[in-house]
């Protein structure tokens, strides 16, 4: 099942995100929700057909988890102002059955939801890529307010739950968090950055892996002569940043591993049975 | 089975081939391969919507064309016209099981995915379907032969060869959509592209044009086998719509300029490096052929002869008519021609850049200038399956250079060879 709805009157875009494109190819990507983080209005979804998830079902308590976490960041942070910006983390939910990740970016939340058969860390990578690739599709101004939505037309959202309201003390719990969160995404935190981090280069022992992992890949893929220009494509990097991995953070060494993966076809325990 | 030579007509005097009113040319697996993989490694999961929205259009307007020339309503009669044409191209054999709902189409023998399990899987496991271009075509043909105001039927590969399933498989859906289509590149419009007119093209040196005649008549004469296989020249070819190729490329490398521009350079150069190993192995696989040895005798030991012989056959699988403006054996080669293919569907679609963007061109220039300095067309298998990968190995690099474009001005396309610095 695949539907999109079009986003409120804010630049840009207006259109709507065709999801079905990015979500193509990834095996245990089970649904892809955006939504916003104000009143959980779904803004684009993407839902494997049979793979279980009922949008309608989950979105609010995912932005309520999604809220809590905010809260807990912030005390964890130690910011005690209420008036300080509300952190963006990274919500990472594992359950036996699935695996959700949750990133903001600035109103909206870009829910990942896996198998739990995806291991973490490809999880980790496909929703940094995806919120990549979604991140200029959102609107950049704050969402109007519920006056203002009700103004444009658009199509109602799916049905149930998604407009619920929490109630008793866990209605005040967040409506609390909910009057914390409303500005803005700090700038500092960069979650989903293509861009490799290079405050925490990675340890040695890791940089004589991925140089290893490259020779290997020079002797034994197709089409050797090119085949670290289709490293660092997949990778995100330039062949200069790929020539020089200790200038590299931790996340890079990931993305270096896994366009080998997907260049040879083999997973991450093959991968590390070779290196 | 019909023979796809007798359905293609050149452009006179460019050295283009249009099938119907689209523009087409040969292409050999090897190319095919790597262009649609380069697109995957640029833009990862997306790569297979553009591919397969490139090829939902080049199919649309050729399967179209074809059906507004012959009358044809019917939709049984559409689809075994799409099916006929599908095979007659060198794309493999399609089974259509499809009503206006949607349904399934069992492909066999595709010049895709037949040719990675080929290629490849020895060496390298796949798990992803690949064959887009089918993809798009069945989604053409379908949509085409059951018109709807509900949006189209969209195909999705449910199950690939070259992820070793036993069978390509494409099912087919109805999506609310409505179809998005670009500018497309047809013959006519061809045409009127500015170009110096026809007399701007110099005729080809009689070796150049013996060459290539030989070449359009074997290509005229060759029958696809009965899944719509052509093998030829020691690889398996195919008549790929000039629009599939440049807008799979061109939509890549716009969308990688947005959001990355600092990996354009690695598309540009994998792009070209398609080209590349496709114009070797098709061009040396004509020179090696024992079907071309019995008229021509073994390819000329002199450079120039040899590389006469290889510019006229590049008219005759429609990549253009070129001329050698300088060739210094082992050192240089400068190759230009007024129109080719990738240009043409440039200046149709963008019109002016002042970036580079005759790619093709580029891979054709260096591919002849290994043909000339690193092939001993003496050997038992001059071009066999580990040939080209020696190339890079041990022997000599060359640069290619894009010295004149029409998109940035200039009235010719030329390109730059010249031996890479140690």
């Amino acid at each position: 099942m695949s539907a999109t709805e079009p986003s409120r009157a804010t630049t840009p875009p207006a259109g709507p995100i065709a999801l079905d494109g990015l979500a193509y190819g990834i095996d245990l990507l089970d649904a892809l929700l955006v939504f916003h983080l104000g009143d959980a209005h779904i803004h684009a979804l993407w839902v494997r057909p049979e793979g279980g998830v009922r949008p309608e079902d989950v979105v609010t308590t995912l932005r309520d988890a999604y809220r809590v976490a905010q809260f807990a960041g912030k005390r964890l942070s130690g910011v005690a102002s209420p008036r300080a910006e509300a952190p963006a983390p990274l919500l990472t939910l594992e359950l036996p059955q699935r695996l959700a990740l949750l990133r903001r970016i600035r109103a909206h939340v870009v829910a990942c939801i896996f198998d739990a058969a995806m291991p973490l860390g490809m999880a980790r990578l496909i929703s940094s890529r995806l919120a990549v690739a979604l991140e200029p599709e959102l609107p950049l101004a704050p969402e109007p307010s519920d006056a203002a939505r009700s103004r444009v037309a658009i199509p109602a959202p799916p049905s149930t739950g998604i407009r619920a309201q929490p109630e008793g003390a866990v209605a005040a719990f967040s409506s609390a968090i909910l009057r914390a969160a409303d500005g803005p995404a700090p700038q500092t935190l960069t979650f989903g950055s293509a861009l490799p981090r290079r405050s925490h280069p990675p340890p040695p022992g890791e940089l004589v892996r991925v140089t290893r992992l490259l020779a290997h890949l020079e002797a034994h893929a197709p089409e050797p002569h090119v085949v670290r220009h289709r490293v660092a494509l997949r990778a995100g990097l330039t062949l200069a940043a790929l020539d020089r991995p200790e200038v590299l953070g931790p996340e890079a060494v990931v993305l270096i591993e896994t366009a080998m993966q997907d260049i040879l076809g083999i997973d991450r325990a093959e991968l590390r049975r070779i290196a | 089975m019909t023979p796809f030579g007798h359905l293609v007509r050149e452009v006179v005097p460019f050295g283009l081939l249009s099938l119907g009113d689209q523009l087409v040319t040969y292409q050999c697996h090897h190319h095919s391969l790597f262009l649609d993989q380069t697109v995957s490694d640029a833009l990862g999961g997306e790569g297979w919507a553009v591919r397969r929205q490139a090829a939902f259009e080049a199919a649309h307007a050729l399967l179209a064309s074809f059906y507004a020339e012959f009358g044809i309503i019917d939709p049984d009669e559409r689809l075994e016209l799409a099916g006929e044409l599908f095979a007659a191209m060198g794309h493999g054999r399609l089974v259509f099981e499809v009503t206006a709902e949607g349904g399934t189409v069992r492909a066999h023998e595709l010049h895709y995915g037949a040719s990675f399990r080929e290629k490849y899987a020895a060496q390298i496991k796949n798990r992803r379907p690949i064959d887009t271009f089918t993809a798009g075509f069945v989604s053409a043909a379908a949509s085409l032969a059951f018109p709807s105001d509900w949006g189209t039927l969209e195909a999705d590969e449910a199950a690939c060869v070259a992820r070793r399933d036993e069978l390509c498989v494409l099912t087919l859906t109805r999506r609310p959509e409505r179809p998005r289509f670009g500018a497309v590149v047809t013959r006519p419009l061809v045409e009127k592209l500015p170009h110096g007119g026809p007399d701007k093209v110099r005729r080809p040196s009689p070796a150049a044009a013996r060459s290539g005649a030989d070449l359009a008549r074997m290509l005229h004469t060759v029958l696809p086998d009965e899944n719509g296989v052509l093998r030829a020249f020691g690889a398996r070819v195919a008549l790929v719509p000039v629009s599939y190729a440049n807008q799979i490329t061109f939509d890549t490398l716009h969308l990688v300029e947005k959001r990355s521009p600092e990996l354009c350079s690695l598309v540009g150069t994998l792009v070209r490096e398609a080209a590349q190993t496709g114009a070797f192995h098709l061009l040396g696989g004509v020179l090696a052929s024992p079907a071309w040895q019995a008229e021509h005798g073994p390819p000329a030991r002199d450079a120039e002869v040899r590389l006469e012989q290889l510019v006229g056959l590049t008219r005759a699988l429609g990549w253009g008519a070129f001329d050698v403006q300088e060739m210094v054996p082992g050192r240089t080669l400068v190759l230009s021609s007024t129109l080719t293919h990738e240009s043409a569907y440039y200046a149709a679609r963008y019109g002016s850049t002042s970036r580079s963007r005759l790619f093709f061109q580029q891979g054709l220039a260096l591919a002849l200038m290994y043909l000339l300095d690193s092939v001993d067309f003496d050997a038992r298998e001059p071009i066999g399956p580990g040939t080209y990968d020696a190339l890079f190995r041990a022997g000599v690099r060359f640069e290619a250079l894009e010295s004149r474009s029409p998109q940035r001005g200039d009235d010719t396309c030329e390109v730059t060879v010249e031996l890479a610095a140690e």
